[in-house]
Parts: structure tokens; sequence; C-alpha cells
């Protein structure tokens, strides 16, 4: 049996808290719970009347701080009510990765719809509670006055324009049940979103039991300008005569400023299985680009096929020939695309856009929000990637137009061979075995068709480091080692990758 | 043969973690688990005059708790739980998982449930036999055969 498969089974399910409440067992079993006495203490007259005099002093202090805006008080007291203003100058920058998730999101967006976020000014602007799990929410604005947003592993969604504000004053997107979990999907679990209203200061849930509750929102100062909410549904209404009907938004003098209904709608049968034949080389890929592309021109011609991309991003893919792999491809699927190598916020990214679908020996379509030039195109295939691959860890059409192209190729092979070796069925068996017995099984498994590749194995204290150099002559590596963790108070043994280079050229498990 | 609270209190207390990760996997929700195992309890506690002792005491808990995720219809969770949700403790590693997510879910029930005892409930193979009520050969073939299929599906997976 495989450690690689039990430490990925292992890490799916997160290891519990050690203790649960008891008390509340028994309440639920309707057994009565006896506390034990409190001690009761006499307190002095005197110190009673101390204790006033600190109440009332306490009292008055906070009043003065509601009063004196200065003391940032009336934001914590907003809290309480609901509203908790951020300011987006003074909130932390958001890590590099969030950043460039918010660049990516022009990848794939056609021109007109093209976000435009200002993804450097991305900022936190606060955390909150999605599942018993605290996260943080990240904004950034857009140079059309709009911004997008994002809540750490959950919802997100742009305003991209400033007149996009003005529709609707709730933006709420929600989660429904889950069929099969016996909650239909009409019934909101959870609901999510933006607010433009400045002057909202109160969002309330409303159920169609008649029950309300205040839901807490931040307000994100400008150039945001905006609100922002998510929140879970209690499980106790998410039945069809307690679910949520509505979300309102108030004033401070009680209008209402805006409200979302949530509608209630029984689905006629069950959600249809999608069929076999409904796979991607079912799909038709388009011929030809919207817009011919335009000067200047990159064209290149490799493995059977040509391709042109124009400035404007339009590409086109011709085939010229033929080849074992293509005469393969033929009813298969494939994948066509182009890719700018770049270096965004530090962060080394492939970023590209492709088509997947049937194969076809012509096929164009538009790399919006890619850019140009572009470093390389390529056709991968739908078959291979298994140990040693067919395709020697290439796609069945590879056209670099840089060096850069090229030697991302190249990088990727060594990556590809690297990674489908180590993560092999075989592999995941053997990488189990204490580090000196791994080695000489793997020697005797692969000895031969090791020796005539680039892998490299070598012990690495308690481990393996499996290692492979591109021609280029950049050096890939996988760490895997044994480590001892704590399981219900038990120390084990498990075997682990705790060190790799892979990313982003392939992944390895 | 009554079981009495303190036996069922200790079980609680020592078992609380693996109890509770069995039904987060059946769940595929915190806040769901923490209702389940709650639940399985108080039911046990309620019946616990009527226990019979045809088993252990534990394998008894570790039914209801099962029975408690069935009766209320909760998903086997990785069939439907939020996947952002449900992956966020893997620090960032939630598509390399998504196969075998897919996997877990696309096996037999029986096996799944097996596959979640050995695993999360952390059960011997003579615990599980009796919890699931088969034999125990039934068992360790149910697992050979579960991780068998899971290995196959994260091997064949593309780069």
């Amino acid at each position: 049996m495989s450690t690689g498969l039990f430490s990925a089974i292992d890490a799916l399910v997160p290891a519990a808290p050690k203790s649960g409440d008891w008390d509340n067992v028994l309440e639920r079993a309707g057994v009565r719970v006896s506390l034990p006495a409190r001690s009761v203490r006499v307190v002095p007259r005197r110190r009673l009347r101390r204790r006033r005099v600190w109440v009332a002093f306490a009292l008055l202090l906070l009043i003065a701080l509601l009063a004196t805006p200065a003391f940032g008080v009336q934001g914590i007291v907003l809290n309480l009510l609901g509203r908790k203003n951020v300011s987006f100058p003074k909130a932390a920058s958001a890590p590099n990765e969030v950043k460039k998730q918010f660049a990516d999101l022009a990848i794939g967006a056609p021109e007109r719809w093209a976000p435009q976020v200002i993804a450097g000014q991305a900022r936190v602007v606060g955390t909150f509670s999605v599942a018993g799990h605290q996260r943080k929410l990240w904004v950034a604005p857009t140079r059309r006055g709009g911004y997008c947003y994002t809540l750490e592993r959950s919802v997100g969604g742009c305003r991209l324009t400033r007149a996009d504000r003005s529709q609707g004053v709730v933006g709420a997107s929600w989660m429904g049940g889950a069929p099969r979990s016996g909650v239909l999907e009409s019934i909101v679990t959870r609901v999510a979103g933006d607010i433009n209203a400045p002057a909202a200061v109160k969002l309330t849930a409303t159920y169609v039991d008649g029950t309300t509750v205040d839901v807490p929102f931040v307000w994100v100062s400008k150039p945001i300008a905006a609100g922002f909410f998510t929140y879970d549904i209690p499980t106790r209404h998410w039945s069809k005569q307690h679910r949520l009907y509505a979300v309102s938004l108030f004033s401070q003098n009680g209008t209402m400023l805006g409200r979302q209904v949530f509608p209630f709608a029984l689905r006629a049968g069950p959600r249809p299985i999608p069929t076999q034949s409904s796979g991607p080389k079912e799909r038709r890929l388009p011929t030809r680009p919207d817009v011919a592309p335009s000067q200047p021109l990159q064209q290149g011609e490799a493995d059977g096929f040509a391709v042109v991309v124009g400035h404007n991003g339009s590409v086109q893919f011709t085939q010229t020939g033929t080849t074992p792999i293509l005469k393969r491809l033929v009813g298969e699927s494939a994948g066509f695309g182009c890719f700018r190598l770049t270096k965004e916020f530090g962060i080394f990214s492939v970023l590209g856009l492709s088509q997947g679908g049937r194969f076809a020996p012509k096929v164009g379509f538009q790399l919006n929000g890619v850019g140009t030039p572009v470093d390389a195109c390529e056709v991968q295939a739908s078959i291979g990637r298994t140990w040693p691959d067919v395709l020697n860890n290439r796609a069945a059409v590879e056209i670099p137009f840089t060096v850069k192209g090229r030697a991302f190729f190249a990088d990727r092979a060594a990556a590809r061979d690297l990674a489908l070796f180590v993560r092999s069925h075989r592999m995941q068996e053997l990488r189990r075995e204490p580090p000196t017995q791994a080695l000489r099984d793997i020697r005797a498994r692969y000895g031969h068709a090791l020796s005539s590749s680039r892998i490299r194995i070598t012990q690495e204290g308690n481990g393996l480091r499996f290692s492979e150099t591109s021609p280029t002559g950049k050096t890939f590596f996988v760490l895997v080692q044994h480590v001892k963790v704590r399981r219900q108070g038990v120390v084990a043994e498990q075997t682990r990758i705790t060190s790799q280079n892979v990313k982003p050229y392939t992944r390895v498990f | 043969m009554a079981v009495s609270l303190e036996e069922l209190e200790r079980l609680y207390r020592e078992r609380y973690p693996r109890f509770r990760r069995l039904a987060r996997a059946m769940t595929g929700d915190d806040e769901r688990a923490v209702d389940a195992v709650q639940d399985a309890f108080a039911r046990a506690v309620r019946g616990r005059l009527s226990f019979r002792g045809d088993s252990s005491l534990e394998t008894w808990v570790w039914r209801t708790l099962i029975n408690v995720c069935r009766d209320q219809r909760l998903a086997p969770v990785v069939e439907e739980t939020d996947a952002a949700e449900s992956t966020a403790h893997l620090n960032g590693h939630a598509e390399e998982y998504a196969e075998l997510r897919g996997a877990i879910a696309a096996l037999p029930t029986r096996q799944r449930l097996i596959v979640f005892l050995f695993h999360y409930a952390d059960l011997d193979q003579e615990t599980i036999a009796e919890v699931a009520g088969v034999s125990r050969g039934t068992v360790a073939a149910t697992l050979h055969q579960a991780h068998n299929s899971l290995r196959r599906a994260l091997t064949e997976v593309a780069t």
C-alpha cells in the first residue's frame, strides 16, 4: 500500500479538535446537567459603592468616546451594529499571489469586458468567518472607477466601472443546498456580496418564519467606496419553512436602501447527468479568430503545424503536414494555445490561453488578456502522461518564437519527466520503504530505464532526492522524506514530499 | 446489559477527534460534523439502557454516528462540499487533491465507508468489520480494491 496515497487521503480531511462539549450531549439527550454550586461571595457595602462609581465612570467614558470620532471607537460601535469602516489607504497590501490573481482576471476576457484592475493596489480589508474558517477579503480598484473583490477561497466579483455601481445597491450572490445532502438547491445556505450605498449602516437577513438577524459588513473607503459581506445561514434555516427570504439594507434612520429577495423554486426533476459523449472531444473548435491577425505578425511552423499570431492577439493554427502523433490525435481531444512567460509581482508565471476540443486541422481564436508578443504556441495531446511518456514529455506540436519559449519547452519536458516518474503507481509504493532499501529496489525495478534517462536519485537524510537537469541547465528536484507525525497521540512515520521546484511546469504528489 | 453515562463520557472524551473526523468526512462540513457527533452521543445516552452488548460499546457508537449521518441524509461530502471550503486546510494544494476527491466520491458507498473508517476513524480491520457488519476478509479485500482504484485515479492524472 502506498503512503503517498495514504497521506493524500489523510490530508483531505483536517484533524479534528481534541475535545468536544459533553454537557451539550447531555442537554441534547435530555439529561439534566448538574453544575457545581457557585460559591457566593459577600461583597462589603463600601466595596459595592466603589464598584457602582466605577461602573458610572466607565459609562461616562464610553459616551465621551462615542461622541469623539478621533478615538475611532465609532467604528467599533458600528461594528456592533453591523457596519465596520475600513480605510483603504491604511489597509495592508495584499500578498503578491493575490495581486497576481487580480491581474490574471484579464486573461480570457474580451477587450470590452477586460476588468482593468489595478492589481498592484490590492489590499486586505477584512477577515470574515466562512464555514468556521477565517477568510481574508481582498479588494482592488479598477481603472474605470470600479473595483474587484475576492474573499479568500470563496466568492468574488467586480463592478468594473463607476456606472456598474448603480446596478443594485446590494449585490448578493448565494450558495444553495446540495440535493444529495437533503437540502434543496433553492435554500440559501450562504450569502455574500457587495453593497453600494454609503449611507448603509445595517444589513438584515429576513427569514420566511419572520425572524431576522443583522449581518455584519465592512465598508471600505475611497477609491473602493463599497461594502462587503458574507454570511453562513445557520442550519436551522436550511428548510423551506425557515429559509432565507431576503437581505435588506438600512440607513441610520431606518430607511430601506435596497433589498434582494431570494425566490424559492422547486426543481422539476433531478439534474440531468452528463453523458459520456459530452466530453471535450465533442467540442468543435472555432476555425478562425473573430478578427484577422494584425501586423506585426509572429509566424512559426513545426511538428506539422503553422501558426500566426497577430499584434491584436488573434491566433490561427493551420495543419501543414502530419506526424505519427497528429495521426493519433484525429478524432481525439487536443488543446491549442499560446503563452507569454512573465514575472508578475515577483512570481514566474505562464500567462497563456488555450482552447480545448476535438482535434482539427484549422483552429483560430483570440488570446484575450494574454498580450503579445507571445513566447510560444503549442498543441497539447490527450495521450501519454505515464512514465516513460510516449510523447517524450513534449506537446504534440511545440512552436517557440523566442529563446525563452524554447527553453520553457525543454525545462517543462524535464520537469514532467521527473514528476511522472515520482508520482507513478510503482514509485508511490517504493517511496514508503526506508531510503537505502528504496534506492536498491528502484534500481532493481527501473535500472535499465533509469540509466537511459536524465533522472538521478540520491539518498538525502531520511529520504530520497529525485532530480533531473534540463538541457538548459536548470535542475528540477523532488525531495521525498520520511517524517514523524503525531496522530491520535501516537507518533507514526509517513513519507511526504517535503520540497520540490517543478511548479509551474507540472505538479507532483 | 446497560451502559453507564461515565462509560459513554469516557469514550466521548478519549475518541472525540476520531468521531469528529469521520463525521467531517461524511458530511463535508465542520458545523454539521459537530452536530452529527453530538447527536450520535445524545442518541447513545438516551439508548444506553437498551444497549444489549451484542457488540462493543465503541462499535455501537460508531454505528450510531454513521446512522446519524445517514438519517440526516448528509452527503458523503467529498461529493457535495464546496471545494474551496473543504480544501481550505490543504495550504494551496487544493488542485492537486481534486482528482483524489473525485475518485473517493466515485467509490461505491460501502467501499467509501470502509475507506473513511480506516483513514479517518483510524480503526483496525477487525473493528471496521464489526462496524460495517461484514467479515474481516471483506474489509481487507474492499480496502485493497478501493486503494487500487484511488491509486489508479491518481496515476492517470494528466500533467
